[in-house]
């Protein structure tokens, strides 16, 4: 027998132990998605920090700060749609987060709570969502414009508005029609997230604050929204990110006007602008408007996330 | 277990449909349904020499920018080409025909010799000052352009199918002062003055005429600018009745087509010599290159148009209409007038074949202060205006209009050939570095030469920017809208060109559009002051005036963009 175990080959040592297995396949998994950030965020992120500081269509890059300048020019010039924009965006901000999360919230936590049709009103407020906003866009068109159900409710409700502009063509009402049009599609996404952090909560917890005599409020304020803030918290920290890079409503519906604006677009608009080889438009300016946020959106991100972090801790179940 | 299939079938379905709804899926409608239109062309010439072998490649590789033109007439060119030059044994192959090439172009040209092998580029959009500035970076060294430079050939005269030379050279029958436009001047100055760039339509812009809707009226197409204002109010009146307005225009995503009014009498007003004037910024002058914003002529194409933009005279809702409702609203005979450009027929005629028919472009009207200016009243300068167009002589006219001299009627002549084009956006690029340039330049010889022009005339149903003579069948052919396009276009012997890079160097870089006063800054310029219109503050003094003010204040901040 020994002899035998003797006469066998020498068994070979494996050349890869588990753990080194484990870290090949973590590499390979995370390989695309790294090399994919730094193709197509980092570098073009970097190139744009570049171009804010050169002089435009310099072939030697000189440094410049021409763009900042022309960005103050812009700015403090009456009747601006660099100042139309911001306005605009801080109030798209105060309608989307400070009102529009605290109804979905509410909303979700209704639906939670198995009212009749609550699958169907589900599937109400997540079809904007489903359906893409380009869609959304062209049937919010046709429901607002000219002789749409929109002004024809209007006028039965003998509520004035500008007929000859339109609700969508008047700048006096045009940026309201986007917010309500933000809010509507903006409903869908939301809801999902906050749906799941409610699903989450622990059904002993409901059957104990209904044994208390917890009402239907008391619930909601001082046990769904303390347990799912966390999930409120990475909302309203996503919304802050996405603040200053927020286009498309305003390019599906009014994407020529100065007083419904928003920064993102003014970025994009100038951008594409610049892309378009007969005008005169350069990459370097909204490269430039695009820093200036940057530098004013993170730190303001953080300071949110961080201000949230405090209102309520996060507790495990 | 069979609820779970259900849904999955059910969403699996709903994903299916959506998808097939996708934009993406949808081909170019206005080249769907297209056949190619062979034409009848002339055999190679016994007397033709045959090219005598360089050494560099047979075999050109294009790319094209599928847009609304198609892509029917390069392969009817190709394929005559080909035809002419088989005993040199050219050849043409398409190696891309999308509209990505739009946006490919430029990133292609910069990768040079060893990873590009495209040849010509059918294409647009592309910065030449920012591909030339590249050139050392690319080929390691400034001795020769990255780019093809046009002078080569155009001073050569075109070839087409019988293979003998045409007696005219490229450059003169290239639309009048289309070659302006198209010199380069940019940081590389040892190129200063040369034409890297070619066109490859005529994107002719301005007024359109539904003639059905004018006839319910008793109105023909107005001849001057208070004649044009007139019909405006006529319509008008009815508006509310009869559901036809004046014009239609697209206050969402194209309410900058106005400009092309704009443009035209501002052409009319200042010539095409000051117009271009205007763009070059006085050809650069750094002193006080600004002051060519007081050009009367703004001012007077400013009060035409602020007596044309009124929210009365267009539709309810229309300030935030598209481009395809406004054109809607044209060719089905709601509106009488609108600005737009020569891709009208093509864009909407497979959706409108009916209603297309029979739409015309029209020459711009003539600004009625030209005549006020001249000495001759405004039924007076409809007279003279309308003997130009019936093609009588000086002495005829004079003889019609005995206030009117010699500089006034060479000015109201040169004011009627006046029309805006933006087809320099179409370019034709070359790589210096491609190794077919003989076959190249005897293909570009061909596409520009009569034949090549009736090629691509016949299949793009545009016209190419070099002047040629029609046959007599080709005319006939032609759809009243095309012929209306050609009357106005009159082989480019006015034509001007607005915010082209290639004009001014501060323009380029310091990003100077047409207007830049931030109140009424380009791109919504027109549909700020048609919201605004009975606002003092938008009224065509104040515009003219604080635009000019504008400049003269930002001027330094131009020069120092600009790097001067």
């Amino acid at each position: 027998m020994e002899a035998a175990v003797r006469a066998l080959p020498p068994r070979k040592k494996k050349k890869w132990n588990k753990k080194t297995k484990d870290l090949v396949f973590v590499f390979l998994m995370l390989f695309l998605p790294t090399l994919q950030f730094a193709l197509f965020w980092v570098v073009p992120n970097f190139n744009s920090l570049v171009l804010a500081f050169q002089l435009p269509s310099s072939a030697s890059g000189q440094f410049s700060f021409v763009n900042f300048t022309r960005f103050w020019n812009e700015l403090t010039e009456p009747n601006s749609s660099l100042f139309y924009s911001i306005i605009d965006t801080l109030v798209y901000f105060l309608i989307t987060t400070l009102v529009n999360l605290p109804i979905v919230t509410f909303l979700s936590y209704v639906l939670f709570k198995k009212v009749p049709f609550a699958k169907a009103f589900r599937v109400i407020f997540y079809l904007p969502a489903i359906l893409g906003g380009t869609v959304t866009a062209a049937m919010y068109r046709y429901m607002v414009g000219t002789g749409g159900p929109v002004e024809k409710l209007l006028t039965a409700m003998h509520i004035p508005f500008n007929a000859q502009l339109g609700l969508l063509g008047n700048p006096e009402t045009s940026f309201t029609m986007v917010l309500i049009y933000c809010l509507w599609t903006g409903v869908g996404l939301n809801m999902i997230m906050i749906n799941g952090a409610i699903k989450r909560i622990p059904e002993d917890i409901f059957d104990s604050a209904k044994i208390d005599g917890v009402g239907f409020f008391r619930e909601f304020f001082q046990i769904v929204v303390p347990l799912i803030w966390p999930t409120l918290t990475t909302l309203l920290v996503l919304n802050m990110s996405g603040l200053f890079c927020t286009y498309m409503p305003i390019m599906l519906l009014t994407p020529n006007d100065n007083r419904s604006s928003l920064i993102g677009w003014y970025i994009v608009r100038y951008t594409l602008a610049a892309g378009d080889g007969s005008s005169n438009e350069v990459y370097n300016y909204p490269a430039a408007v695009g820093l200036i946020f940057t530098c004013i959106g993170l730190p303001l991100t953080l300071g949110v996330k961080a201000l949230c972090e405090r209102i309520f801790k996060d507790v495990e179940y | 277990m069979n609820k779970n299939r259900f849904v999955f079938l059910g969403v699996a379905g709903l994903t299916a449909l959506l998808a097939a709804c996708a934009p993406g899926y949808i081909e170019d409608n206005s080249s769907a349904g297209e056949s190619a239109q062979s034409v009848s062309l002339d055999s190679v010439d016994s007397g033709a020499s045959v090219i005598p072998d360089d050494g560099t490649s047979k075999t050109i590789k294009v790319k094209l920018y599928k847009a609304g033109w198609g892509e029917e007439w390069l392969k009817e060119m190709i394929s005559a080409f080909e035809k002419t030059y088989a005993a040199e044994g050219y050849k043409v192959e398409i190696v891309e025909s999308s509209a990505t090439v739009l946006n490919t172009t430029e990133q292609e040209l910069l990768l040079g010799p060893a990873k590009n092998d495209v040849d010509i580029y059918f294409s647009g959009q592309t910065s030449i000052p920012t591909v030339l500035s590249r050139t050392k970076k690319v080929l390691k060294s400034e001795a020769t352009p990255l780019l093809y430079s046009f002078d080569n050939i155009l001073d050569k005269p075109c070839i087409g199918s019988s293979k003998m030379p045409e007696k005219a050279t490229l450059r003169s029958r290239m639309f009048g002062g289309y070659d302006a436009y198209s010199k380069y001047h940019g940081e590389m100055t040892q190129w200063d003055g040369q034409t890297f760039e070619l066109s490859w339509a005529n994107n002719a812009v301005g007024l359109f005429v539904n003639p059905r809707v004018l006839a319910k009226y008793s109105l023909e197409a107005p001849l001057t600018s208070d004649e044009f204002i007139a019909d405006l109010k006529t319509i008008s009146a009815k508006s509310a009745s009869t559901g036809v307005y004046p014009y239609a225009w697209a206050g969402n995503n194209a309410p900058n087509y106005w400009q092309y009014l704009y443009l035209s009498w501002f052409g009319q007003s200042s010539g095409v010599d000051g117009f271009n004037k205007w763009v070059s910024l006085d050809n650069d002058n750094v002193t006080d290159g600004y002051k060519v914003y007081e050009d009367e002529g703004i001012l007077s194409a400013l009060n035409g148009m602020h007596d044309t933009l009124n929210l009365n005279y267009s539709e309810n809702g229309a300030s935030n209409m598209t481009h395809l409702e406004m054109q809607d609203r044209f060719l089905t005979d709601k509106a009488a007038f609108i600005v737009t450009g020569d891709w009208l027929y093509n864009e909407m005629s497979q959706d409108y074949s009916t209603e297309a028919k029979g739409v015309e472009m029209m020459k711009t009207p003539i600004l009625s202060s030209i005549g006020t200016e001249i000495g001759v009243s405004d039924a007076e300068l409809h007279t003279i205006v309308k003997a130009i167009d019936d093609g009588e002589d000086d002495a005829t006219i004079k003889g019609k209009v005995s206030a009117l001299t010699d500089a006034g009627l060479t000015r109201v002549r040169a004011a009627r050939h006046v029309y805006a084009s933006i087809g320099i956006d179409h370019q034709v690029l070359v790589p210096s570095y491609s190794d077919a340039l003989t076959a190249t330049s005897y293909f570009l010889r061909f596409m520009y030469s009569a034949d090549g022009c009736r090629i691509f005339h016949a299949n793009a149903r545009g016209t190419l920017p070099f002047s040629y003579d029609q046959t007599s069948e080709e005319s006939a052919a032609d759809s009243v809208f095309e012929q209306s396009v050609r009357k106005v276009t009159e082989n480019g012997k006015g034509i001007i060109v607005d915010e082209n890079p290639s004009l001014s160097v501060i323009r380029s870089k310091a990003a100077m559009l047409s207007w830049n006063n931030p109140s009424w800054r380009s791109a919504q310029t027109w549909k700020t002051v048609m919201l605004n219109i009975s606002d003092s503050a938008y009224s065509a003094q104040a515009m003219y005036e604080g635009e000019a003010t504008y400049e003269k204040n930002q001027w330094s901040t131009y020069l120092a963009a600009a790097g001067l």
